[in-house]
This record gives structure tokens, C-alpha cells and sequence, in this order.
């Protein structure tokens, strides 16, 4: 109500200027010469709407000759409303135009009998920069209605024939005979149809069925009430079917003779063809009678046709194009608003082009005909937008409508405080802090590093919803509020950030420590309980604990091991002779101190000295001892306490020092010369720590050992290559799994012990490590028995091609580009790939025997929600496709070329500007090695193997110094891991956090 | 070694056997009286990769439902169980991973067997036990049973396992015992100096590891009865010890027999007294193992993901999940075979099937596959589906303890509230 007060006190004050069109229904509207009033043109005002809302045509009724038609505005302040109509099935013409306020209007230009239809649309003028625009809504749906005329002859009726159309013979009007048609017959000799008149009709076996003129003689005639629709020019043509080339009509309108044609013969009386009656005939708009005059037999008539002739142009090219940027609330998105003059009835669409600041102007979309008005929303601030349009239809595009633009000043409204709390916080902390696998924000990055990822990749699975804009306010969001800026000095304290810990011996160094320790091989660890593993690695310290499982395993294998022990020679427990006595009385201790890897406490000794009394026999006395030193923590756990040093840190003693040593090199207890240079104090420098480190290097056992690390680190331990379908991949037998966990060790002891040594030689390699099975499954030729060689090799070669790599990284029955680009994120460039989003459905697509397993993985690149992550992955795991899942060379796939084409993105950093290209694995492998970035990584991974610790942030500095060192050994493994043994990290430790 | 039958628990068992013992639970159980009606206990038994939930959970109402192809094994046993439909796991990670680390935490530390293991009233040799079947098999992630945030491994090697339980039920391990005790003690002792000099430095590490020996040594040391466990093992299965990848409780073609013998395990740790809580979990997320059903070999990751409820990988889905839950059906039946107190052992018993995943196709967490068996006798009736809405599936984890007489209001996640599920008991 309000609403309509409002414009009505407009409307007072200006009725005085001309005839003015009042609001209400049922009233008769004057046509044709009602102008719009003169509203004064206002200037953006914030109650006039920007973008004219589509109008709704809601009611059409007839009284006497005239339809009305009603409709609603749904919006203010409008210059006009425009009313266009459709007669039956011709084009659309504007037939008024109305006040922007007017509701309804009443047609009286009708004809009965014919079917007219209406749309509206609405219009407004306004002033921008002191210039008219011009905005149009879109159409408004379409209502039709015919009144009737009860007097119509037509048939079927009520309408006329429509042309342009089909006139169906059989739809001769009614009246009869003499008054409609002429037949000779007193009745349907085709004894087809459901009229009673005595036309001869039978069935047309022709498309759409239906019945046709059928046993015609000559003079014989029919009438059809025709409507023209415009006045197009037709072309007639006629549908017959004849035996002979006997028949002729002629074709008359309204009494004249149009055109007079003869039937040729078709070969049959149901063998329809189309002929040419006429064309270019010029039928005059409105009713006409149609008259077809057989002039002579015989031959059947279908139907005669009316065609439009069609000369087929461009579409007239639409004009008067605006652009303006909206305002609030629209304008938080940045929108622009366009609007056009629809100038073509024969478009099948709209090209929009868009221009940004200097740039090409380039498609932006097609919209639908008819569209007068499109809505460009999400823009970023800072930039000139510049517009133009055309219509397309079939033929070809109009000319451009000129070009229309639109400045969007860089103001920065984003909230990115609200916006961070909203949507960053549950992943990254309330504070930055980083939950779980998301990492923490309080480093410091380059701004513009961290602008682009959170633009690119952020939120995930919704990347476009934070544009440049709120990527950039989020970046100083997050700068300012989260990251200290000071630089975090490298003192003592934080090279050393390693805190004092107990580690539980492994399974393997359980047995490895037995197997020094008493002399006796033994499996009994392997059904220990299986340790936890930890980003890769089976020796987290602060992962293990000891369950009642381990209890009771440790009690039943120390059993069994004491048991064997005293069965066996005792020379190999202590190396004084246990039957004398003075050498008995000192078993407690000198068994004790190579049991708990150091000398036993005065408390220690007695303790066990008790359990040894206990005993009646020498025998039983050992047995005993033995068995509860093997269930002691001294004796499970790796002690790496130390003992204050002043300095607010902790000196692991000479005894762990013994112990960390050779742990980390040969995964056993400290052999007698170690436990001899702990007692004498000879591990209290780096050089002698290193010394004994090279010592220990040369030993066969730390062959073993290198082999371990790289298996976890390389996540491709014998056991991490899993079942692999029999039926896909028959070649793939245990004695290759065998071999190819054989590969591993070969491969990395050559590169380390006996060749260069360095990160370089792993990656690149030109040659592998084979055995004959090996070297027949990878077809670098012959090799005799099973010893490993090293062969040549032309297509594999390097850490990334080994044969564990490819087979642990795939699945049972196929490769997996996924799979081994994280594993080269995670293992070789230390970048954490993030889980998909847990709602979605991470199935791979399923095999496809037509398509290369690139082919089948193109969704991920092509849906923008799973982009924003897979461009750093799937791209980089295709270079992988030429192994298949058992790692077997190969260069085609279901019969299609392989392409091994591929790129790695954010090799530096991850952002998707830091984009190369490679070819197959030893591209990949020439890029990794390259970069630093993968010399860093097998910083940190080492790192990790080495002390049973997670790298996080107070491990930066430490992880950072040995980088260094790597970079100045030129990479060199051996080097790297003997300068380990002489950094701080290696010999002190923090206090625990409390 | 270990993988031997012990040669002193076969002479025992033949001494029992000539004695013309014959099934699992002839014989009675000799343990001092804990009367029969205040006996609790609990059983989660893990199915990997999810389901269909639209098979799997029975459509109706509280009393009168149709049960679905996927449970169809369940259905001779409806008055038994009551169906947990809608409920949804909450925050931690996603998928697999995610999943087999919340389903029995909460996404806590400690899961619920551990915790009921140490906190319910009735005192027994083994706090909780976990079993596996091909669950270490290619899998660092099995099991569901957490202790301090770090995955406890299952025992998968079935005469391992009862070796260790049924330790004490040899007549002849006197002399081993105290042995045992001497060298517990003696253990105990070294790591109370330890604790002594490091404060509070490796704490909680020190801890957990005082309180396993002295779990054990109690167990060790309290006056043993003896329990009839003859009839373990009877198609004498044995381990190779040149069986090194795969182990031979490992290998494929024993699933369907170790799973039985760590089934009568359980059966016979419950009857003994040994234990309250089990934990048996049948492979593990994204199972490696093939199981043969029907004459066909069905990989149960594979056909978790079955694209379409009607494709013909739900049909190897459907038919992988009977075959277990047929041995879910198989632990139910026995227990509510042999009588206790005033009812059945089932009465005193619950037992719940547990996942990774709800809809294995999405990997998702919703709609779980819980279904909860027995309990008669502690409050929960039977012949019912509750459907719970998208409820937490912690307040079941409450609900169980609660069970279990463990008066908790949480237990993990509470960001659905606290308390348990409301209208199961």
C-alpha cells in the first residue's frame, strides 16, 4: 500500500504535464499515443533498482472482441513498461508502450479465431556522469489466448490454417459438399477419416502418418480457411504420390490462381515426394481462403506445405550498451551491472566480451536470446572493466554494440578478522597455531608467497571463495597478528632442541642386540608387538610404550634366550672363564655392564647379585640373571638422559654416546671397543666421536642399517610393497619382491660405500643394481645367478625408479600417479599434501581398458574444487606412468602410448606459479636434484631416523645447521652423516618440557 | 619358538582330552566366586572399510523392522540385538585413518577398551586383550586400540595369544611363576630408580610401563584356578617359523581358521575369567586380505567401494559383511548357549561391532555400522533399532561404560553434549 501512495504523489506532481495513464483495474486503457510522463531523471538514487527485475505476466481474459492482459512490476521507479505480441506463430512485435506504473492493457486489435500471445518487459532512464542510460528487464513469461468464432469453417478448427505451416488435405473446411469441396462419389471411397462427407480419403503411409487426398478425378475441388501471419513471403510446396505422371492442380486464393502445377509420377501411390507448387508468394496478412482444383486424375495429396523463406542472416546487432558498478549492498562483491537494447528477434544468444584494464578482451559467456541485462559479480578492486556485446545465431554474430566500461577503485573491506575466525581457525588454530596435520602460521613467509597460497588454495575445497582481495587482507591478517617478526637467533640452547629421552629398543634392534649380546640369531622379536610408526619411521621415541603385551612377550623371550644361552659356550657372554670363581663373582657386572650398555650402579649390582645367589647351580645362577636383565628397562630402553652441563642443557655421558653411536650406524649394542672408548673417556670430542663413526661405517652391519633408513624413509620397505592382483600382474612373484628389497640395499650401499656417495648419484643414476631375475624383469639384459650386478640401463635409474619405490607406491592392480607424487612431496621435498576433504568421495576412477590412466584422472583437473590441491600432485605422478604398478617398464597401456610428460608445481615453494616441465622419471629426477629442496629433505628425514623425533618448529635451527653442512660436503652422504655425530644435537639434550 | 604349542600345554590338554572333555565349555570354570550377577563384560569386534548403510541398517521402527541383505545373518538372532542406526563420528581426520583412530577414542588418547580395562570394578589377569586376524598384515593402522595417543598392535598369531593368556592355566607353571615374580620384581625395582632419578621427565612413558608389569605381576602372582581350554585348536594349526612374509597366520587361506581360534579364544578367555574386555578386530582398514565366500575371492576394500548400492561390487560387499557377520552370529549364539547366573552368558555380555567408516563408497562417518548385542542382564533390550538422528557415536562409547559400571559422561568427543545414547537402556 505504502508502495503505491508513494508514486501516487509522484504521479500528482506531474500529472499536469500530459495525459497520464491512472492506477486501477477495470478500466479501459487508451492506446497507442500514451507517452510516458516526464519524471524527473534522478541520479543513482538508492531506492530506484539498478537491475530491473523480470516482470510476471499473471492474467489474459477476453471480453467481446478484445483480450486483456495483466501483469506485475516488481519494481519502483520504472520509465515504462513495453507490451509485445506474437500473432499465432509469427515473430514478436512491441505493440505499446505504457507507463512505468501501468498494470494492465487491453487489446482490441484482434481477429477471432487466431491465437495471440504477450510478453512485457520494463524500462528506466537515468542519468549517470549527467548522461541518459537506459536499463531493460528481461521478458516476462508469455500468456496466450484465443477467442473463439463460433462461425469459423475451418477444420479441425477453431483456428485457421496457420501459415506460415501445413494445410493437411484432409482439413478441408466444413460446409459440405458444393460449399467446401466437390467429389463425384457419394461417399469416402478410402473409407478413411471421421467425417461423414463423401471425400475420398485413405491412409498416408508417410512420416507422421495422418491421411491423404486419395482416388482424385478431375474436377473435383476443396476449400481451406487459411491465416496469414505476416506478410513474409511463402514458398508452397505439395506432398503427392502417383502411379502415372497424369495429374494437375491448380491453387487458388481467394478465387484467384496462384499457381497451377502438374503431378509427376512417384512410383507409387504410397511413394510420397515433396514438389515445388510456388514460390516467393506474397500472402497479405489475415484470413484467406485457400482453394485446391483437381484439374485432372489421378494421384494422392498429403498435404500442401507453407514455408517462410528463409533468408538466413546474421542477427541486427544489439545497441545502447551501459555498464555501472552496483552499489551496497552488491558492491561488497564487486558487481557490475550491464544492460542492452535487444534489437534481433532471430538470435539464439548473446556473446559477452570483457577487456581488464589493458588487456584483450576476451568471451566472458554466452547468455541466453532475448537477455537484455547480466550481472558480472565477484570482481577484484583495483581494475577498469570494459565491456561489449553481440548477437549469434546460426549464420554467424552481429557487429559489436560499443564498448561500455567501469573503474572498480582498490578499497580494502575485507573482513579478514571474521573471516579468519570463520573459516581458518578450525584447521590452522585459533591463533595460527596449526591443528593436527594443518600447519601452524606463525612462521615468517614472504606477504606475497602467502597471499597467492591462501588465493590458490584456500579454503580448501572452496578456493574461489577468498579472491586476491581477501587473500591479501587475510595475508596481513594473519602477518600482523600471528608471526613475531624477530629473527629466531641460533643460540646453543636451540641447536640443541633434542630433549632427553628413553627409547624402547625395535623389533630388529631387539634381536640385532641379542645377537651381540649373547651370540645367539634369533626370531623371537619378531612377535613382539609391532612398534608404532611414525611419518615413516618405526623409532619414534615418544611413540612406544610398553603394554602388558610386551611384558608378557619380553618375559617369554627372555625365557627362551637365557635358556639357549647357558646351552651354548659362555665365552661368548664375558671373556673371562665363568667357571673360576673370581670370574663367576663378577658376572653380575660384567655381564651387567654389556647388558645395560654401562656400568651398573652399587644398588644395580646388588640387586642382581641377589637374583644370581638365589640359584643352586652356576648354570640356574646365569640363566637367572640373564633373563631378568633381558626384562630390565636399562636394558630395553636407550638411555639419552646425560647429565647437566651448567648451561641449562644436558651431556649425554661417554656410555650413551657409545650407544647413540652405534645404534644409528650398525643398529646394535656398542661393541667392546666402543664400550672400551666410553670407559677410558675417549668419546669427549668430535673428533674422536668421529673417528669411531667412520670406524663403525666400514663395518658390513651398517650396510644393513643404511638400508633400513632409506626403506622407511623411501616408504618402500619389503612389507610396504602390497598384494599385487595375480591375474593383472603374473610376473610379480615373491622371488621379485624379494630381489627388488635386495635392489634397495644394493643400490643405496653402491652409491654410498663404493661410488661417489652423493644425493646426486642417488637421484641420477644411469645404471641399476640387478640380479638375474631383475634384470630380466626389467630388461637391461642378461645376468647370470643371483648375485647383484651393476648393469647399464637407459630407461630407469636413481632412487625414483627402483622397484620397491614404484611397487610400494601403486596399487594392487594398477600405478598411481597419486600415490608417488605424494611420496615425492613427502619423502623428497618434505611438503605435506593435506587429505582430501572428508566429505568427499575419493574412489579412483575405475579401470577403463580404453583409457591410459592419465585419460581416467582428468576430473581432477578439470573440477575446480579438486584442482586447487591435485595441480601439485597428478601432474607430477603422471612423469611416473612409464612403470606400471609392479614397477616393469613400459611404453603403452591398454594398447595407447604412454605419455610421461609431466609438471612439478611449487618445486621452491608451493605456489602454482613455480611451475617446470619434465619428461619420465630421470627428468624428475634431474629437477629434484637440481633444487636444494630435496637435499633439505633428506636433511629433515635423517634427521628424524636419527633421534626418534618429529622435525617441528624448535628443531628448525639444529635441521637448519646440518643443512648447511650438507650443502658445503657437496652433498655427500657418508660426510653428512659423520658430520651429524659433531653437531651439538648429537650430544646434548634439552630439558624435557614439564 | 613361541609358535610351537607349548609341549606343557599339550600334555595338559591331553590329560583333559582323555578325560573325554569335548566342547569349548565343558567343564566348569574354577575361578573363585565372583557371583554370577554382578559380572560385566564387553566385546568390539571390527569389520573393516564401512558399509551400505541403506543395506545395512534395518528400516521400521523401534519394535518391528525389516532387517536388510547386508545384517541378514542377524536376523535369527533379532531379539538379541539392538540396531544402532544414525550415529556419526566427529572431528579428528578423515577416511581410513581417521576413522580407525576415533572409533574407540573419541578422538582422545586412550580407547575404550583400555579404559575399561583399568577402570571396572571386577578385577581380572588381563586388564583388556586385543585380537587380530591378518591385522599387522600390511597395516601399521589396525586395530582401534590406542593407549597414551599410540596405536596398540593386536596379537594376530592365535596359539601366541593363547599361550599368553592361558599361561596360568597350566597346573605345572608353579616353579615359572615365582621365577616370573622374581624377575617382575626385580624389573620394577630398576624402574622405580629410573622414576626416581628423572622426575618428571619421560612421565607418562615410565608410567604406562609401571603399570603393565604390575598388571602382570599380579597376574603372576595371584593363586591361578584351572580352566578347561581343551578344545582350542582343533585342526592343529601350526606356525612355520620359515614363514617369514607372509606370516603363516597371515597368509589368506588361514584367515577363516584363525579367526575362528581367536574367536574360541575370547570365548574362552570370558568363560575363564581372564579378561571383560576383548577387542577382536578382523583385518584392518583398507584390508589387504582376500576372504573366499561362496567360492568367490573378495577383496573387502575393493568391494567397499561399490560404486552404486545396485552394482555388482555391492553385491561381493554385501556378501564379504555376511560372511562376518555370520561370526559375529557364531560368538553370540555360544554365549547365549551356556547358562550364568540367571540367564546366559550373552546376558552379562555386550557385544558391538565397530568400523572405520560408515558409507564405505564416500569414506565417510556417517550412519556407522554399530550394532550391539547381549546385555540382557545389564539393561539393554533386545529386538530393537534406535535410530539416532546423526547423534555422536561418543555417547554410545558412554553408553557402554556406563554399562559396564563405569559412571562416566564423557568419553572423547562432546561436541554434541555429554552423556549417553538416550532411550538404549
Amino acid at each position: 500500500m505504502k508502495r503505491i501512495m508513494v508514486l501516487g504523489l509522484a504521479y500528482l506532481l506531474s500529472a499536469c504535464n500530459g495525459d497520464v495513464d491512472t492506477i486501477g483495474e477495470g478500466e479501459k486503457q487508451p492506446n497507442d499515443e500514451t507517452s510516458p510522463p516526464n519524471i524527473d531523471l534522478p541520479d543513482d538514487s538508492t531506492n530506484v533498482p539498478e537491475m530491473l527485475q523480470t516482470p510476471t505476466l499473471t492474467a489474459i481474459s477476453e471480453l467481446d472482441d478484445q483480450i486483456k492482459i495483466q501483469w506485475n512490476l516488481p519494481d519502483e521507479g520504472l520509465t515504462a513498461v513495453l507490451l509485445e505480441r506474437r500473432v499465432a506463430n509469427s515473430v514478436w512485435k512491441q505493440i505499446t508502450e505504457l507507463s512505468g506504473q501501468s498494470l494492465q492493457y487491453t487489446d482490441d486489435t484482434i481477429m477471432r479465431g487466431i491465437e495471440y500471445s504477450y510478453r512485457v518487459r520494463t524500462q528506466r532512464t537515468l542519468l549517470q556522469d549527467n548522461q541518459p542510460i537506459t536499463l531493460f528487464s528481461n521478458y516476462s513469461t508469455v500468456r496466450s489466448h484465443r477467442i473463439n468464432d463460433p462461425q469459423s469453417t475451418a477444420y479441425p478448427g477453431p483456428q485457421p490454417h496457420l501459415l506460415p505451416g501445413l494445410v493437411q488435405a484432409e482439413y478441408f473446411d466444413k460446409g459440405g459438399e458444393g460449399v467446401a469441396y466437390h467429389d463425384f462419389e457419394t461417399e469416402n471411397r478410402g473409407l478413411e477419416g471421421n467425417r461423414t462427407e463423401a471425400v475420398d480419403l485413405e491412409l498416408a503411409e508417410d512420416a507422421g502418418e495422418g491421411l491423404a487426398l486419395a482416388y482424385i478425378v478431375a474436377g473435383e475441388w476443396l476449400t481451406y480457411s487459411v491465416f496469414s501471419s505476416s506478410n513474409e513471403a511463402l514458398n508452397i510446396s505439395a506432398r503427392i504420390a502417383a502411379t502415372e505422371a497424369v495429374g494437375r492442380m491448380r491453387v487458388l486464393v481467394d478465387e484467384q490462381v496462384i499457381a497451377d502445377v502438374n503431378i509427376p509420377a512417384t512410383g507409387g501411390w504410397q511413394a510420397w515426394q515433396t514438389i515445388s507448387v510456388l514460390e516467393e508468394y506474397e500472402m497479405p496478412e489475415g484470413e484467406h481462403t485457400l482453394k485446391l482444383e483437381m484439374v485432372e486424375g489421378e494421384f494422392n495429396l498429403n498435404y500442401l506445405q507453407f514455408d517462410p523463406m528463409v533468408e538466413l542472416t546474421e542477427p541486427t546487432a544489439p545497441s545502447n550498451l551501459t555498464a555501472k558498478r552496483a552499489a551496497e549492498p552488491m558492491a561488497k562483491n564487486n558487481t557490475i551491472l550491464l544492460a542492452w537494447a535487444d534489437n534481433s528477434d532471430d538470435e539464439t544468444g548473446f556473446e559477452l566480451f570483457r577487456a581488464i584494464d589493458e588487456s584483450e578482451f576476451k568471451k566472458l559467456g554466452i547468455l541466453s536470446s532475448n537477455s537484455m541485462q547480466y550481472q558480472d559479480k565477484n570482481l577484484d578492486a583495483g581494475h577498469t572493466y570494459a565491456y561489449k556485446i553481440r548477437a549469434i545465431n546460426g549464420v554467424g554474430a552481429s557487429i559489436f554494440s560499443s564498448v561500455a566500461s567501469v573503474v572498480i577503485d582498490a578499497v580494502n573491506t575485507v573482513d579478514a578478522k571474521g573471516i579468519y575466525s570463520a573459516d581458518c581457525a578450525f584447521c590452522h588454530g585459533a591463533n595460527g597455531e596449526g591443528v593436527g596435520p594443518f600447519p601452524n602460521l606463525q612462521r615468517d613467509a614472504s606477504f606475497e608467497e602467502l597471499a597467492k597460497i591462501i588465493e590458490e588454495t584456500m579454503p580448501v575445497g572452496a578456493v574461489n571463495d577468498c579472491d586476491r582481495e581477501c587473500a591479501e587482507a587475510l595475508a596481513t591478517y594473519i602477518q600482523a597478528n600471528f608471526v613475531e617478526k624477530e629473527e629466531l637467533a641460533c643460540d646453543a640452547a636451540s641447536s640443541a632442541p633434542i630433549e632427553q629421552q628413553l627409547r624402547l629398543l625395535t623389533r630388529r634392534e631387539y634381536s640385532n642386540t641379542i645377537s651381540d649380546l649373547l651370540g645367539l640369531e634369533t626370531q623371537v622379536a619378531d612377535d613382539f608387538p609391532v612398534e608404532s610408526v611414525l611419518n615413516g619411521y618405526d623409532n619414534n621415541a615418544g611413540a612406544s610404550f610398553v603394554t602388558t603385551n610386551h611384558i608378557d612377550q619380553y618375559l617369554a623371550a627372555a625365557e627362551t634366550l637365557a635358556e639357549q644361552a647357558v646351552n651354548q659356550s659362555f665365552s661368548k657372554l664375558v671373556s673371562c672363564n665363568l667357571n673360576v670363581e673370581s670370574c663367576a663373582n663378577n658376572f653380575v657386572s660384567e655381564f651387567g655392564l654389556r647388558a645395560f650398555r654401562r656400568p651398573l650402579s652399587t644398588i644395580e649390582k646388588n640387586r642382581y647379585q641377589a637374583l644370581f645367589d638365589s640359584q643352586n647351580t652356576l648354570n640356574d645362577s646365569i640363566r637367572m640373571v640373564i633373563e631378568a636383565y633381558l626384562n630390565s628397562p636399562n636394558f630395553l630402553y636407550r638411555s639419552e638422559i646425560g647429565v647437566a652441563n651448567g648451561a641449562g642443557l644436558y651431556q649425554l655421558t661417554q656410555y650413551e654416546i657409545a650407544s647413540a653411536l652405534s645404534y644409528l650406524f650398525i643398529g646394535t649394542m656398542p661393541d667392546s671397543t666402543l664400550l672400551q672408548a666410553a670407559a677410558t673417556n675417549n668419546l669427549n670430542s668430535s673428533e674422536k666421536i668421529e673417528a669411531q663413526a667412520k670406524r663403525l661405517l666400514e663395518m658390513p652391519a651398517a650396510k644393513e642399517q643404511m638400508k633400513n633408513f632409506t626403506a622407511q624413509w623411501l616408504k618402500a620397505g619389503a612389507n610396504q610393497i602390497g598384494d599385487k592382483d595375480a591375474v593383472i600382474y603374473p610376473s610379480f612373484t615373491n622371488e621379485i619382491r624379494e630381489s627388488m628389497d635386495r635392489e634397495l640395499y644394493e643400490f643405496v650401499n653402491y652409491v654410498v660405500f663404493e661410488s661417489t656417495g652423493t644425493v646426486d648419484e642417488l637421484m641420477n643414476a644411469n645404471y641399476v643394481m640387478v640380479n638375474d631375475k631383475l634384470a630380466e624383469f626389467y630388461g637391461v639384459g642378461a645376468v647370470q645367478g643371483d648375485d647383484f650386478v651393476k648393469m647399464n640401463a637407459t630407461n630407469r635409474g636413481g632412487l625414483l625408479s627402483l622397484g620397491s619405490v614404484l611397487a610400494s607406491h601403486a596399487h594392487a592392480n594398477e600405478s598411481s600417479p597419486i600415490k608417488r607424487a605424494v611420496f615425492v612431496r613427502e619423502r623428497l621435498m618434505c611438503q605435506e599434501m593435506a587429505p582430501p576433504p572428508p566429505d568427499l568421495d575419493a574412489t579412483p576412477p575405475g579401470l577403463d581398458p580404453t583409457k591410459t590412466t592419465r585419460e581416467r584422472f582428468a576430473i581432477h583437473s578439470s573440477d575446480p574444487s579438486c584442482a586447487s590441491c591435485h595441480t601439485y600432485i597428478d601432474d607430477l605422478g603422471y612423469g611416473f606412468e612409464g612403470f606400471d604398478g609392479i614397477g616393469a617398464f613400459r611404453s603403452k597401456e591398454n594398447g595407447l602410448t604412454v605419455d610421461t610428460s609431466g609438471v612439478l608445481r611449487g618445486l621452491n615453494s608451493l605456489v602454482t606459479t613455480d611451475e617446470h616441465n619434465f619428461v619420465g622419471t630421470q627428468g624428475l629426477a634431474t629437477l629434484l636434484s637440481s633444487s636444494d629442496v630435496t637435499k633439505s629433505c633428506i636433511t629433515e628425514h635423517y634427521y628424524q631416523y636419527a633421534f626418534g623425533s618429529d622435525v617441528s618448529e624448535q628443531d628448525q635451527c639444529a635441521v637448519d645447521q646440518l643443512k648447511q653442512a650438507f650443502i658445503a660436503d657437496g652433498f655427500n652422504v657418508q660426510s653428512f652423516m659423520l658430520y651429524l655425530t659433531t653437531s651439538p644435537a648429537f650430544t646434548l639434550r634439552a630439558p624435557a618440557a614439564q | 619358538m613361541k609358535n610351537e604349542f607349548l609341549k606343557s600345554r599339550r600334555r595338559f590338554l591331553e590329560s583333559i582330552l582323555a578325560a573325554g572333555a569335548a566342547a569349548p565349555f565343558a567343564g566348569l570354570l574354577a575361578r573363585p566366586a565372583l557371583a554370577a550377577t554382578n559380572i560385566k563384560r564387553v566385546m568390539f569386534v571390527y569389520l573393516s572399510d564401512g558399509c551400505i548403510p541403506e543395506r545395512w541398517h534395518p528400516s521400521g521402527s523401534e519394535f518391528n523392522f525389516t532387517i536388510p541383505e547386508m545384517t541378514s545373518p542377524l536376523a535369527s538372532v533379532k531379539d538379541k540385538l539392538v540396531f544402532l542406526k544414525g550415529l556419526n563420528m566427529y572431528e579428528g581426520g578423515a577416511t581410513h585413518e581417521g576413522g580407525i583412530r576415533k572409533v574407540l577414542t573419541g578422538n582422545g588418547d586412550t580407547s575404550l577398551d583400555v579404559y575399561l580395562g583399568k577402570n571396572m570394578a571386577a578385577s581380572t589377569p588381563f586388564s583388556s586383550l586385543q585380537l587380530g586376524v591378518c591385522t599387522n598384515f600390511q597395516s601399521t593402522q589396525g586395530g582401534g586400540s590406542y593407549i597414551n595417543g599410540s596405536r596398540i598392535t593386536t596379537e594376530d598369531n592365535p596359539l601366541n595369544a593363547f599361550n599368553r593368556i592361558f599361561a596360568g592355566a597350566n597346573p605345572d607353571s608353579e616353579n615359572n611363576d615365582s621365577r616370573k615374580g622374581s624377575i617382575l620384581d626385580t624389573a620394577l625395582a630398576d624402574l622405580n630408580t629410573i622414576r626416581g632419578k628423572l622426575g618428571n621427565t619421560e612421565k607418562v612413558k615410565l608410567d604406562t610401563h609401571l603399570e603393565s608389569l604390575r598388571e602382570v605381576e599380579k597376574r603372576v602372582k595371584s593363586t591361578s584356578g584351572s580352566c578347561d581350554v581343551s578344545g582350542f585348536n582343533p585342526t592343529g594349526f601350526s606356525v612355520s617359523p620359515t614363514d617369514y612374509y607372509p606370516k603363516t597366520y597371515h597368509l589368506e587361506k588361514h584367515y577363516e581358521t584363525v579367526g575362528k581360534m581367536q574367536m574360541d579364544l575370547s570365548l574362552m578367555a570370558f568363560a575363564c575369567g581372564m579378561t571383560n574386555v576383548i577387542s577382536l578386530a578382523w583385518s584392518h582398514p583398507v584390508t589387504a586380505t582376500r576372504v573366499t565366500v561362496n567360492g568367490k575371492s573378495i577383496n573387502g576394500h575393493d568391494a567397499s567401494h561399490y560404486g552404486s548400492p545396485d552394482s555388482g561390487g555391492a553385491g561381493d560387499f554385501i556378501a564379504i559383511k555376511q560372511w562376518h557377520l555370520e561370526r559375529y552370529k557364531y560368538l553370540i549364539e555360544e554365549l547365549a548357549s551356556r547358562p550364568e547366573g540367571d540367564g546366559s552368558m550373552l546376558d552379562h555380555t555386550l557385544i558391538l561391532t565397530i568400523s572405520d567408516l560408515g558409507d564405505g563408497n564416500r569414506h565417510d562417518h556417517k550412519n556407522m555400522p554399530f550394532v550391539l548385542a547381549g546385555g540382557q542382564a545389564l539393561g539393554v533390550q533386545g529386538g530393537r533399532m534406535l535410530d539416532f538422528n546423526g547423534d555422536a557415536h561418543t555417547k554410545m562409547l558412554v553408553s557402554v561404560a556406563n554399562l559396564m559400571g563405569v559412571n562416566i559422561n564423557q568419553f572423547g568427543y562432546t561436541g554434541h553434549g555429554t552423556g549417553g545414547l538416550e532411550g538404549l537402556i
